[in-house]
């Protein structure tokens, strides 16, 4: 075998397979580039046809429907009208029409130019004349001429009127058979609307490249390309139960996309999400990182999609289609959690839990330690946390025995300690003079108003019905005789501000005896169970307590405790532990401690999940946590963890800041105070409300529902009233409570009430003057109509006081006048159920114009007038004085 | 035994082309009743009569009258039980109403409505007068609801409503005369009564045939007194019977209402 040399060994075999596998790599490097790695292409394509496939059957069904026996008659038809009117046009007498249509233009045009020449020669006519005046001539001849030129004028602009309305008049006869045939050629059109719309867009459906769909927005510096595979997401109708992503419709379509159209807004602006990563790694499904670990920022998913309503929406209360936002921003804010968590935006607002720098006078030390030790153990809806979660077992008992009840208890007595010891028990002692009925005090409690706010579980009383964070708006006071002491209760009952400046207790203005009767019966209130005095809290152990207390003292800084109360020797303290940006913490700074180990289980939400549910959790044997449980319920953790998922870092642009206008903003400033002092335990305003309804169940006596009010009553009394009320209605056993708000707060609930009511005026009009008859005749229908037999009238002294009606000495501060002539016609459609009858009944219930006065001698008999007069008579009275 | 007279068909035509709108919308049939039999009864107290609450007359006394007055929730003198409402039930057709107590009036004399129980059809008009100088507020409740409030100020001033849904209309005076009351059983058929002072009633023309019989009384225990001195009554005591009705013949049901009913 003859051996061949290596310049004549042949690599063309190597050479053309390399090339071959060269050529193969590159043609799979380009399918990969050009199809695999832009699935969105198979997307579109896939989506195209099936919305070809749909407009098909479309325009099939829309030709059928065209072929249907009946629209063919139909169409037969107007095809026969259509020819008929078209003849009709082309005949001799359409002919004739157009022919003297002509002759009347050219007839008017002729009189218009001749009208232009003869104006022409009277204005020269006139210069004439004018001249011969100035110039010392003789104006008369000029005159005439002019007078002849003036009548010439006239007669040919009668003429021009004339000739005018009879050429109108032949262009209508023209006009009719033009307009026959267009509206015939459009009624024939219109019916194949449908399918020439239909082929219009598989037409341009066709002509749609495959092509990757991107919105730039410079100002928020995203470039969302999600539209590439999301084909159908702004398109109606792509929601049904055989619609799979990506080719659905976007839920909530017209409120979601409608208010933030994608080509403004984008899509990574709310659901976020980081990178261009179009498919699974792996065997994972690719869910936009969802599932994994390493994603440092992956996409929003529902309800997540609702934390970055925050971003923009930062005036609003109740965002629309948000309610885990606003539910977690609730809770935030009644839980206090920014106490300990400073948050942009919490700053000012008043710690949640009571000031406790007057605690000796007011608790029993027994009671004291054991509600420390596990608030919910004695009010199951308290929203005072549990510090020590761990010492209670699975089912909230304490676990006797354990270390961490040991722990617990030893903690516990000392901050007991430290409140003890510094805190005042200075307080208005119970006047020695006066003795506490305790069944008259049960009488008043249940009648004055307490119960509008505390709903005490021995009651058994509905919860309020506008409280939408499941916890008790004011304490529990169903043992509060083993708490307290009489004199305490007294005292506060009598005045709350002067224990507790920053306190939400209004005083109801309780006289001495008053208070004496409510505080008797509230000590009658006791739990079965004893309360001992721990025995450091005795006398001769202050030197121990006091050494005791000094322990104390650095667990109420370790704990956080002056982050909701106030405590004295903690007043300068402010909790750092800020959230500020909490919502896009990164994985690796959260601490997962021993509780969660699988990294791929590692995760913002899991940890937050967890934190919320069990605050301890992640606690180590070297780190020990502080944050107390405040057992939250599943829904409760859900709506928190979106909450704080919103607490981002990055500005929002402010062109996208949703701005209020000024109704809706107090409209959102409102509802905050009236959330805060509970004013819809009392008052039934807008729809919810008037929870004391429960407790007073005659109609009539409960107070007014204030949805009108701003209509109803003057901005500057109003602010007096919520200042400094006074009894309106001294037939109601229910106080308006002095609430001491401050200017700020009345006017913000002044602009609410005015919002609600639609009502801009913040100033009222002076009424007009009386004329004689006038005031006399509402002098005559205010004695007729008997109306000081049921209101009182503090301005006249023979009148008596009445328990039945307002004082309309009032009305003229008080009310607004446009409202009093509404409310005078019918009072029971601005106050259902008011016992306020109406003096001019309709004839036929069901015709509002059949109104009736029983005087139809005053006025001649004009009910309106009548009102009026009526009206102006109440403003009038006592106008000197 | 007894034979009652029959209506005639021109009568009966007649009403209904009178009340034809309300016969359409309450599916109750005016016809001619041929042989129909007659109910009627006694409605007796069983137990002592119970004292009655009373209220203070604190205000208007020269038309109202001065002291206290007891309030006649139930009156019930030789046994028998006054303004206890006897009602057919789920009548369906039969003879119209009688339209000889038309107009139906409810005064106010003396700071008390009369009658205190007054049955107007349904559809009809029923007017209110008021007799006395002093201001009186008809308040009338149906299902404790509003169904009209008007003043009536003025001596001898008359206000007429339209009745339009059946049901007991309860009415007070807000005017600060809070032992007023009155109430106007608003009905579809004519099958319905009030027992007199000594508790009779009596219905006739009835289509033969069973029915379910309910008596109302508007009940006279005092629940709560509110402040103004307004009386809070237990709900009307209501108790039914079944009977047989035949042709021509007349039926006897008596009814006995117990001192302790709720």
């Amino acid at each position: 075998m003859a051996r061949t040399t290596l310049e004549e060994e042949s690599y063309s075999k190597i050479i053309f397979w390399v090339t071959v596998g060269l050529l193969l790599v590159s043609a799979w490097a380009l399918y990969d580039e050009v199809e695999v790695r832009r699935p969105w292409k198979a997307y579109q394509r896939t989506f195209h046809a099936a919305l070809a496939a749909r407009i098909d059957s479309l325009t099939d069904k829309a030709e059928a429907a065209m072929e249907a026996p009946a629209a063919r008659e139909e169409r037969d038809v107007i095809l026969h009208d259509l020819e008929t009117a078209r003849a009709a046009l082309r005949s001799p007498e359409t002919e004739r029409a157009l022919v003297r249509q002509r002759q009347a233009e050219d007839a008017l045009r002729e009189t218009r130019q001749e009208y232009t020449f003869k104006k022409s020669e009277y204005d020269e006519a006139y210069y004439f004349y004018a001249l011969a005046r100035h110039t010392g001539g003789d104006p008369a001849p000029h005159k005439k001429t002019l007078d002849a030129l003036q009548s010439t004028l006239s007669l040919l602009e009668k003429e021009i009127g004339k000739r005018s309305e009879s050429l109108q008049v032949r262009r209508t006869t023209v006009s009719t058979y033009v307009d026959t045939v267009t509206a015939i050629e459009e009624r024939l059109e219109s019916m194949s609307k449908t399918v020439e719309t239909l082929r219009a867009q598989r037409k341009e459906l066709a002509a749609r490249p495959v092509t990757i769909r991107q919105i730039v927005l410079d100002e928020l510096g995203t470039v969302d390309r999600c539209q590439s595979c999301h084909v159908a997401i702004d398109r109606v109708g792509f929601d049904g139960p055989k619609d799979r992503e990506p080719f659905r419709s976007h839920p909530e379509l017209s409120l979601l996309l409608g208010n933030h159209p994608v080509e403004e807004f984008g899509c990574t602006v709310c659901h976020e999400g980081q990178g261009a990563q179009t498919k699974g790694i792996g065997h994972r499904p690719f869910d936009h990182g969802r599932s994994d670990p390493y994603w440092e920022r992956p996409m929003l998913h529902a309800p997540f999609t609702e934390s970055s309503c925050q971003k923009c929406h930062t005036e609003e209360r109740e965002i629309e289609n948000a309610g885990n936002v606003n539910l977690g921003r609730l809770l935030f804010e009644e839980l206090g959690c920014f106490g300990c968590h400073p948050v942009d935006g919490y700053a000012g607002y008043r710690k949640v839990g009571p000031d406790l720098t007057r605690l000796r006078g007011k608790v029993n030390p027994g009671w004291l330690v054991r509600w420390i030790g596990n608030p919910g153990g004695l009010r199951p809806r308290t929203r005072m946390p549990n510090f020590w979660p761990r010492a209670l077992d699975e089912s909230g008992h304490p676990e006797e025995g354990s270390q961490e009840i040991a722990r617990r208890d030893e903690e516990v007595l000392a901050i007991a300690a430290y409140l003890w010891v510094n805190s005042s028990a200075d307080i208005a002692r119970y006047p020695g003079e006066i003795s506490g009925d305790e069944v008259r005090g049960e009488v008043l409690l249940r009648s004055v108003g307490c119960l509008a706010c505390h709903r005490p579980g021995v009651f058994d009383l509905p919860p309020l019905s506008s409280r939408k964070v499941d916890r008790d708006f004011a304490p529990d006071f169903s043992y509060i005789g083993s708490k307290s002491n009489d004199d305490w209760l007294y005292s506060w009952i009598r005045d709350p501000k002067s224990h507790s400046p920053d306190t939400k207790m209004p005083s109801l203005r309780m006289v001495e005896q008053e208070a004496a009767d409510i505080a008797a019966y509230l000590m009658t209130l006791k739990r079965r169970e004893e309360f001992p005095m721990p025995a450091i809290f005795g006398a001769g152990e202050e030197e121990r307590l006091r050494a005791l207390a000094d322990k104390g003292g650095e667990l109420i800084g370790r704990y956080e405790c002056y982050g909701c109360h106030t405590i004295s020797g903690f007043e300068e303290l402010k909790p750092a532990l800020e959230l500020n940006g909490f919502g896009s913490k990164p994985t690796v700074r959260l601490a997962f401690g021993d509780a969660i180990t699988a990294h791929k289980d590692q995760d913002w939400y899991s940890w937050t999940k967890l934190k919320l549910e069990r605050p301890r959790a992640f606690q180590t044997d070297r780190i020990r946590l502080r944050m107390p449980d405040f057992s939250l319920n599943d829904d409760e953790v859900l709506a928190m963890m979106v909450f704080l998922r919103g607490l981002g870092e990055e500005k929002t642009p402010l062109a996208y800041m949703r701005q209020l206008n000024e109704r809706d903003k107090n409209l959102a400033a409102g509802e905050r105070l009236l959330g805060y002092y509970n004013c819809r335990g009392c008052h039934r305003i807008g729809e919810f409300g008037g929870d004391i309804a429960a407790v007073i169940q005659e109609a009539a006596l409960v107070p007014p529902d204030l949805t009108l009010e701003g209509r109803k009553v003057q901005p500057a009394w109003l602010f007096d009233f919520l200042k400094r009320p006074v009894t309106l209605r001294p037939w109601l056993t229910l106080r308006m409570p002095t609430f001491a708000v401050d200017n700020a707060e009345a006017s913000d609930i002044i602009s609410y009430l005015m919002a609600l009511a639609n009502e801009e005026e913040l100033f009222v009009e002076n009424l007009p003057e009386e004329t004689a008859q006038w005031s006399a005749a509402g002098a005559e229908m205010f004695e007729k109509f008997k109306c000081i037999q049921c209101h009182q009238l503090t301005t006249d002294a023979t009148v008596s006081l009445s328990d039945l009606a307002p004082d309309l000495a009032l009305a003229r501060s008080r009310l607004r006048p446009r409202w009093v002539a509404q409310w005078l016609s019918d009072p029971q459609r601005l106050q259902p159920e008011t016992k306020m009858p109406t003096f001019f009944p309709l004839e036929d219930d069901d015709d509002p114009e059949s109104i009736t006065t029983p005087l139809p001698d005053v006025l001649d008999g004009d009910v309106q007038n009548q009102i009026r007069a009526i009206r102006d008579y109440l403003f009038h009275l006592g106008e000197n004085q | 035994m007894k034979i009652i007279s029959v209506y005639t068909a021109r009568a009966a035509l007649g009403l209904s082309i009178l009340v034809g709108v309300t016969t359409a919308a309450n599916g109750y049939e005016i016809e001619e009743v041929k042989d129909g039999g007659v109910l009627s009864g006694v409605v007796t107290l069983s137990g002592k009569l119970p004292s009655l609450a009373s209220v203070v007359i604190s205000r208007d006394a020269q038309t109202c009258g001065h002291g206290e007055r007891i309030l006649p929730r139930l009156v019930a003198e030789g046994g028998g039980v006054a303004n206890t409402v006897v009602i057919l039930k789920d009548v369906q057709a039969g003879r119209g109403f009688d339209d000889s107590s038309d107009p139906y009036v409810l005064n106010q004399k003396g700071c008390e409505f009369s009658p205190h129980v007054l049955i107007v059809p349904v559809g009809a008009k029923l007017s209110i007068k008021n007799n006395d100088s002093i201001l009186h507020n008809v308040h009338a409740f149906l299902d404790e609801k509003t169904l009209f409030n008007v003043a009536m100020p003025l001596e001898g001033q008359v206000i007429r409503k339209r009745l339009k849904t059946p049901g007991f209309i309860r009415f007070q005076c807000d005017a600060g005369h809070v032992w007023m009351s009155a109430y106007v059983v608003v009905m579809e058929h004519p099958y319905v009564a009030i027992t007199d002072e000594r508790g009779h009633y009596e219905i006739k023309g009835i289509p033969p045939g069973t029915y379910n019989v309910e008596f109302w009384h508007e009940g006279w225990k005092v629940e709560k007194t509110l402040a103004d001195g307004a009386i809070i009554y237990s709900p009307p005591v209501v108790s039914s019977a079944e009977v047989v009705i035949e042709a021509n013949h007349e039926t006897e049901l008596n009814s006995s209402l117990s001192v302790t009913s709720p």
